[in-house]
């Protein structure tokens, strides 16, 4: 139970943790405030609670469809956010942008930890009335929390003391990943509620690297990885990686923006 | 073994039923046709929620307390795919075979 309890709660924080790393680092380069993601932070928890409270109702919404939707929304949500976040990140001297830029990562972070949060709420509940439990369940949270923070921790370090053009590349590399993974988790759920075709597998690689390995749940959490993805998971990634990268190639994309900052 | 195939139910996808119950799937087996979607019903007996998982089929759902929730899959190719419990994966588990 212990092992088990980490394994969870590291996989939910991880993700998000990976997130705000990549927010804070570049915020942190700008010079930009960084008080507005842990106010998300916090909204994202208060939020997640009253998700995971109101989890039964969410659930039979729209013919039981309704955790898949609001999930895609979310994650629908998170990928065009770090696409405006881009944007603003290249017109980061226009006083607009910046507003843009706040919101962006406000509503960024708090869809991403609402609903991270909410699972490791509703968790955690299912062993209030078991006291004998409960201690077990809360130390292996503790533990698994502690280490997707630090390794959140290592990323917003390891980008923060890049410098230059390393530093842009690695800050954009992530967001890529980042927004590569919330469009697999996308399609997913469409294809979980039944709104968008199931297709037999494009290829299996779970003999290379399985999913239920620490490094397959580490690829999940990065960029989304899927051993199996059906035709449309992977024309959704594919199309989603096409925009962000068109964005970033785009002749009046500012992508030294970041060079002059240390 | 509490399953129901309630057969040809909504647009021609036929439903499958699971139970949860004392954290064990309810049949732990369940075979489905290759090549056909069809609809999950997991009804969670137990006060506690659970979270139906399969890398396999690339499925995760939250299934509250004393609720039930619906899950598509398929259409899939012959062979055996897991799926677990993740808030208790040691007993909850169990695989659909597609045959």
């Amino acid at each position: 139970m212990l092992l088990n309890s980490v394994i969870l709660v590291l996989r939910e924080v991880l993700q998000a943790a990976l997130i705000f790393s990549v927010f804070l680092g570049f915020l942190y380069k700008l010079g930009h405030s960084r008080a507005w993601v842990l106010f998300a932070l916090m909204l994202g928890i208060i939020s997640g609670y009253f998700y995971a409270s109101n989890v039964a109702l969410v659930t039979d919404w729209l013919e039981g469809r309704g955790q898949e939707l609001l999930g895609a929304v979310m994650h629908l949500g998170i990928y065009l956010l770090i696409l405006l976040f881009m944007l603003s990140l290249s017109n980061y001297d226009n006083p607009r942008w910046r507003k843009v830029m706040t919101v962006s990562v406000l509503l960024g972070s708090l869809f991403s930890s609402l609903r991270e949060s909410a699972e490791v709420i509703l968790y955690s509940s299912g062993f209030i009335g078991i006291p004998s439990m409960m201690h077990t369940v809360l130390m292996g949270g503790l533990i698994g929390a502690s280490i997707g923070i630090c390794v959140g921790i290592l990323f917003y370090y390891l980008f923060v003391n890049l410098h230059g053009k390393r530093a842009a590349w690695f800050g954009y590399i992530m967001l890529l990943l980042l927004a590569g993974n919330t469009l697999s988790q996308f399609s997913q759920l469409l294809m979980q509620a039944d709104l968008l075709p199931t297709s037999y597998p494009v290829w299996d690689s779970s003999s290379l690297i399985s999913e239920h390995s620490m490094l397959g749940q580490l690829l999940f959490e990065l960029f989304g990885y899927e051993a199996t993805p059906s035709r449309y998971q992977v024309s959704i990634f594919v199309g989603g990686w096409l925009i962000a990268l068109m964005i970033l190639l785009h002749p009046k994309y500012n992508f030294k923006s970041l060079f002059k900052y240390p | 073994v509490l399953l129901s195939q309630s057969g040809i139910a909504q647009a021609d996808t036929p439903i499958y039923e699971i139970h949860i119950r004392d954290h064990l799937f309810y049949p732990d087996v369940l075979h489905i046709p290759a090549d056909k979607k069809v609809k999950l019903l997991v009804r969670n007996d137990d006060a506690t929620p659970e979270e139906f998982e399969s890398y396999e089929l690339n499925r995760e759902k939250i299934i509250p307390g004393n609720s039930q929730a619906t899950i598509f899959i398929g259409p899939l190719l012959a062979g055996e795919y897991p799926f677990f419990g993740e808030f208790f994966p040691k007993t909850a588990q169990g695989k659909i075979i597609v045959e």
